[in-house]
């Protein structure tokens, strides 16, 4: 693939390289961001007010961190920490109010391992929300004076980390861009790249055939267990949900068993085999096609992908999905003329063409695959410009205290 | 014009990818280019076809999985869906 066409559209070039910002740990980078972190709820007010009077700081926010117990709060502070290894952040300013029961010094102390410059602001410490603004836009404007000096470097494709992701789907998903972006991922891999995907119950209902795709008898192990304690998750909390899921299986768009919308599903990972099953809020440390244990709804979903280390999102959609995410770039793509045209301040790039029978999913996979460089290489995606992004979630076991 | 799609080499249906009428000959992108299949009735958007005969209890085959089994005979050409197809899995 990225031969043919990619030699047309590009004048005689296929462009195996783009230019990235290298971190300390020697990640690259595709954005270059300050990130404020809210470690709390308590505090995503003041993240993002700190975030919207900085030219190049985006704020990121969730609802965990206060009144839970030591479980959930393991699973926040994993995330905040992955987050600021994050390659597109340069730099991080925790925000915090004061008396949260999430450790904030250790995610502070944690994030400095990563070598890039940390700042903290604590409301109660700065005496209140007005001098923590001032302090926080003071310093983050010293910080981003320093990000913008740094230059892009030349890096290979093995330098990225792609997640992937599925949202708002009709019948166009599973035909054409899922199995579109299957190319991508599995020739990304053939590089030297890493490819991310969870969304665990997208494809509960199949798990003989997935469960199978692990590289060893023992990712294998991991795959199934994976779906076993997603399935009981569930049923604790719905006895009903495989019922009404079989219920809710649109027939009408051709769809004629779970098995197959769990295929159509899993078409967008390729076939190269799962290197690694992760928790969720860790970060990816295989390269190839990795399992994260994350739930499919976007704000939690594409926050996973985020703190597994992937610089740019693939997010497939039917009938139009618009969720971005603060600083990794979400490339919506779409198979689905009318949601093309209709959502089209929302959507990246058509691929409708396929439906038309100009082209084929080679080609449809060649055209995702010049937008992926252009994007990587600074181009800004649609979520990016229009800011859809400022309320993010880390999922929890539950019990708010 | 293309007008069906084969996710596979293994798979035994191809999928519409527009209203196919009862009779067309549809040309077929993916796997299987090859042999001419005329549908035998009206075929939806994403909706499938049979690529060859298919006995009952015959696995279908897409994405080169199976994604259920035939509950009768399904002749090449024939509409299949949930009224000759059923999931090989439980609730």
């Amino acid at each position: 693939m990225f031969d043919t066409v990619a030699i047309k559209y590009n004048g005689g070039s296929v462009r195996m390289s783009f230019f990235g910002f290298r971190r300390p740990d020697n990640s690259i980078g595709i954005r270059n961001y300050l990130g404020v972190i809210s470690c709390s709820v308590c505090a995503n007010e003041l993240a993002h007010r700190i975030a919207s009077n900085l030219n190049g700081a985006v704020a990121f926010t969730h609802n965990q961190g206060c009144c839970q117990l030591n479980q959930d709060l393991l699973i926040v502070s994993r995330t905040l920490v992955s987050l600021a290894y994050n390659p597109n952040l340069f730099g991080m300013i925790f925000v915090s109010l004061g008396c949260e029961n999430i450790d904030v010094d250790n995610i502070v102390y944690l994030a400095k391992q990563t070598g890039k410059p940390v700042a903290q602001i604590n409301i109660w410490s700065e005496g209140g929300l007005t001098l923590s603004i001032s302090q926080g836009v003071f310093i983050g404007q010293k910080m981003i004076g320093d990000a913008s000096r740094i230059k892009r470097v030349e890096a290979s494709l093995a330098d990225l980390m792609i997640g992937l992701k599925c949202g708002s789907s009709d019948s166009t998903s599973g035909l054409i861009s899922n199995p579109s972006i299957g190319i991508i991922s599995d020739k990304l891999i053939e590089r030297g790249g890493t490819v991310v995907f969870g969304e665990v119950s997208e494809f509960i209902f199949a798990e003989n055939l997935i469960s199978k795709r692990g590289e060893t008898e023992e990712i294998c192990g991991d795959i199934r267990n994976l779906i076993v304690r997603t399935k009981d998750r569930i049923n604790t909390n719905d006895t009903n949900y495989s019922k009404d899921q079989k219920a809710l299986l649109n027939h009408d768009i051709g769809l004629t068993t779970m098995e197959e919308r769990a295929l159509g599903f899993i078409s967008k990972c390729g076939n190269q085999k799962i290197k690694k099953v992760y928790r969720y809020g860790d970060r990816v440390t295989e390269t190839g096609l990795n399992l994260i244990d994350f739930p499919g709804r976007e704000p939690e979903a594409l926050t996973a992908l985020a703190a597994a280390g992937c610089q740019l999102i693939l997010l497939t959609t039917g009938t139009g999905d618009p969720h971005g995410f603060p600083f990794v770039p979400v490339l919506k793509i779409t198979a689905n003329e009318k949601t093309a045209y209709r959502l089209e301040d929302c959507i990246d790039l058509n691929i409708s063409y396929v439906t038309e029978g100009l082209y084929d999913l080679t080609q449809s996979s060649n055209l995702i695959y010049n937008e992926i460089i252009s994007v990587v290489n600074g181009k800004m995606t649609k979520s990016e410009i229009n800011r859809y992004h400022s309320f993010m979630g880390i999922p929890t076991n539950g019990l708010v205290v | 014009m293309i007008k069906a799609i084969v996710m596979d080499e293994k798979d035994n249906v191809a999928t519409a990818l527009c209203e196919l009428s009862e009779g067309s000959r549809p040309v077929i992108i993916g796997f299987n280019y090859k042999r001419g299949i005329v549908v035998k009735s009206n075929i939806p958007f994403g909706h499938k076809f049979a690529l060859c005969k298919l006995p009952k209890n015959t696995h279908i085959i897409k994405y080169g999985e199976v994604i259920g089994v035939s509950t009768s005979f399904i002749e090449a050409g024939e509409y299949v869906h949930v009224h000759n197809v059923e999931s090989l899995r439980g609730v």
